[in-house]
């Protein structure tokens, strides 16, 4: 079921991003950022790089599109993936699973966090301070600059700021994933590449790699952006969109 | 300005905002809680006011005053708070008063579930309240169509003086697209001079729904009826898709279904098996006079819906019954599949054939 070879069309410069690893991973930022899509695909990597994986689903901001639609794929894919129970998956209520408490003090394999958008999707993680262990622990800020309120460095640093001071964490890198759905250009990507090289400019953590769709591999130069690259395939799919894998529907 | 991602729900209540819509009243409810949200930190910035009501009724009852003193103003909400409503919008379209209310459905009925759901299209069409009236109600089908329709929807309310409604599924108010937001022209509309906006100077204008004089709510009944009467003939909207060659069935949908569909008609014609889509943008008034055309052609048609086809009524008037009209739909929150409603497609299409 999990393949242990890496998969040298997945990612560009792979080692320089697997030394940022850490064992656990969490992934923040703003509101539509791409976060869920980073965080599913990231753990599916790792998954396949033949690591053992928990993806926890953090998110009590969101209701729709979060990383539990896709629960049963990633299963199938070797990942534990940590949701509130089936009869409470659509609830609307913030429900933190006790399980997450475990997993972050578990020693082996990594965990990867999907956090809910802006701070107060940010929030959720001081109810588990204490537990996060600071040099075991990697806190990247997903940044799309074709989000409204990514629109200079500055609003990405007042983001940073204000999410670590909810949350707790203190972020160590910047995952780009500037996008605009199925609108992206090579040129949205460089966008947010230079957005959240001027975010470091200012004092602000570094790149750790950037995330574009597979689609558009073939249109831009991925090794000459001088970090290292993820390669998506969308699994946060709509519903009239193709792709993806089948009866998400009757995943509710 | 370069195109920016945006969820639904935020796109609205920023389109809200560059239409003039500056009082906006609202209590939460999933899944529209982000437009109150967005607004609550966005009407300051531009002047505008913000209220969170004590209840859905409270709310569309200051909507009901607000309206009364002649300012734009909107509110938004979903499947049971658009409920509390009711009382309030028959008085606002009594009293002839413009106002937007934008309702993201989710599942019903009762309180039923946060996910996406078409099940309002009756309350949103057919009254909801009480007495005879009726909204004007736009269905939008992507964020950017959202965003469109929200300056229509003010104008609209203001030049018939009546409530407008956009009704959008969950899907609508919660899914991330590209939007751009672009300056609409209208023609200058007419002075409020209705507005219990101050008397200084005049006789004091009074917003009331109350008549003791069955003469007079007859002549107000009437004139409501002729006011629907000319939307019927001016506002109706629609998309069509795929029409422009021969087409053995014939969808009907609206909103993220008639997305759904579109998906359906690519693969159905990879498989050589040609089929159209009509898209109502308004619901009333109701596409019916290109609806009754589009259907001759076709051996017969599909409404394809998130509810237990309240739209079927609707398509069968059009067409006078003189097609076969079917049914295809999931329900309590659950979103069809392209493939699922291909299926069907092809299911009735080998039906027709007596080959199943």
């Amino acid at each position: 079921m999990v393949s242990t070879r890496r998969h040298e069309g997945d990612w560009v410069h792979a080692d320089r991003l697997l030394a940022s690893l850490r064992r656990v991973v969490v992934f923040c930022g703003g509101f539509g950022t791409g976060k869920t899509e980073v965080a599913v695909n990231f753990a599916l990597l790792l998954a396949r790089d033949g690591r053992r994986v928990r993806l926890a689903d953090l998110d009590i901001v969101n209701l729709y599109f979060r990383s539990r639609e896709v629960r049963r794929y990633l299963r199938d894919m070797g990942i534990e993936v940590l949701v509130p129970e089936e009869r409470l998956v659509n609830a609307d209520m913030p429900v933190i699973l006790p399980e997450v408490r475990g997993a972050l003090e578990h020693p082996d394999g990594n965990l990867v966090l999907d956090l809910g958008g802006d701070p107060s999707g940010a929030r959720v993680m001081a109810s588990l301070a204490g537990l996060v262990p600071p040099e075991e622990t990697a806190t990247w800020l997903v940044v799309n600059s074709r989000r409204p309120e990514s629109e200079s460095a500055d609003a990405v640093l007042r983001m940073l700021a204000s999410i670590e001071s909810a949350s707790g964490l203190r972020i160590t890198g910047l995952v780009v994933n500037s996008h605009l759905a199925d609108e992206t250009t090579p040129a949205i990507i460089e966008e947010g590449v230079r957005l959240a090289a001027a975010v470091h400019g200012a004092g602000g953590p570094g790149i750790i790699f950037v995330a574009m769709e597979r689609r558009l591999a073939g249109e831009i130069d991925a090794g000459a952006l001088g970090y290292p690259v993820i390669f998506l395939q969308r699994e946060m799919l709509k519903p009239w969109e193709t792709g993806g894998h089948p009866a998400r529907a009757d995943e509710h | 300005m370069a195109k920016v991602l945006m969820k639904g729900n935020e796109a609205i209540a920023e389109s809200g905002i560059r239409a003039g819509g500056l009082c906006y009243f609202c209590y939460p409810i999933t899944p529209q809680s982000e437009v109150a949200e967005y607004l609550s930190r966005r009407m300051p910035e531009v002047g505008g006011a913000f209220l969170q009501g004590e209840s859905e009724v409270a709310v569309s009852n200051m909507l009901y005053g607000a309206a009364g003193a002649g300012v734009r103003c909107w509110t938004t909400s979903s499947s049971p708070g658009i409920s509390l409503m009711m009382e309030a919008l028959s008085y606002i379209a009594a009293a002839e008063l413009p106002c937007v209310i934008v309702n993201i459905v989710r599942a019903g009925p009762g309180l039923g579930g946060i996910l996406p759901s078409q099940g309002d299209y009756r309350q949103a069409v057919k009254g909801g309240g009480h007495g005879d009236y009726r909204c004007l109600v736009y269905a939008p089908s992507s964020v950017q169509e959202a965003v469109d329709l929200m300056p229509l929807a003010f104008d609209r309310a203001d030049r018939y003086r009546n409530p407008v409604l956009i009704i959008g599924d969950g899907m609508i108010g919660q899914m991330m697209e590209p939007v751009e937001f672009r300056e609409q022209e209208f023609p200058s509309l007419p002075e409020k001079n209705w507005a219990t906006d101050g008397c200084k100077g005049r006789k004091p204008n009074v917003v009331n729904s109350l008549y003791l004089n069955p003469v007079e709510e007859e002549q107000l009944n009437r004139k409501l009826g002729e006011k629907y009467a000319r939307m019927e003939r001016d506002e109706v909207m629609f998309e069509e898709f795929n029409t422009g060659k021969p087409y053995r069935a014939l969808f009907v949908a609206y909103g993220t279904t008639a997305r759904i569909c579109k998906t359906a008609i690519k693969k159905l014609a990879e498989e050589g098996i040609d089929v159209a889509l009509l898209r109502p943008i308004t619901l009333f008034p109701f596409p019916s006079e290109r609806l009754n055309e589009l259907a001759e052609p076709a051996e017969f048609l599909l409404s394809v819906e998130m509810s237990m086809g309240q739209m079927l009524e609707d398509i069968r008037l059009a067409t006078c019954c003189r097609k076969p009209v079917h049914f295809y739909g999931r329900q309590g929150g659950l979103v069809p599949s392209p493939e699922e409603v291909a299926d069907e497609v092809k299911r009735l299409l080998g039906s027709a054939k007596g080959d199943r």
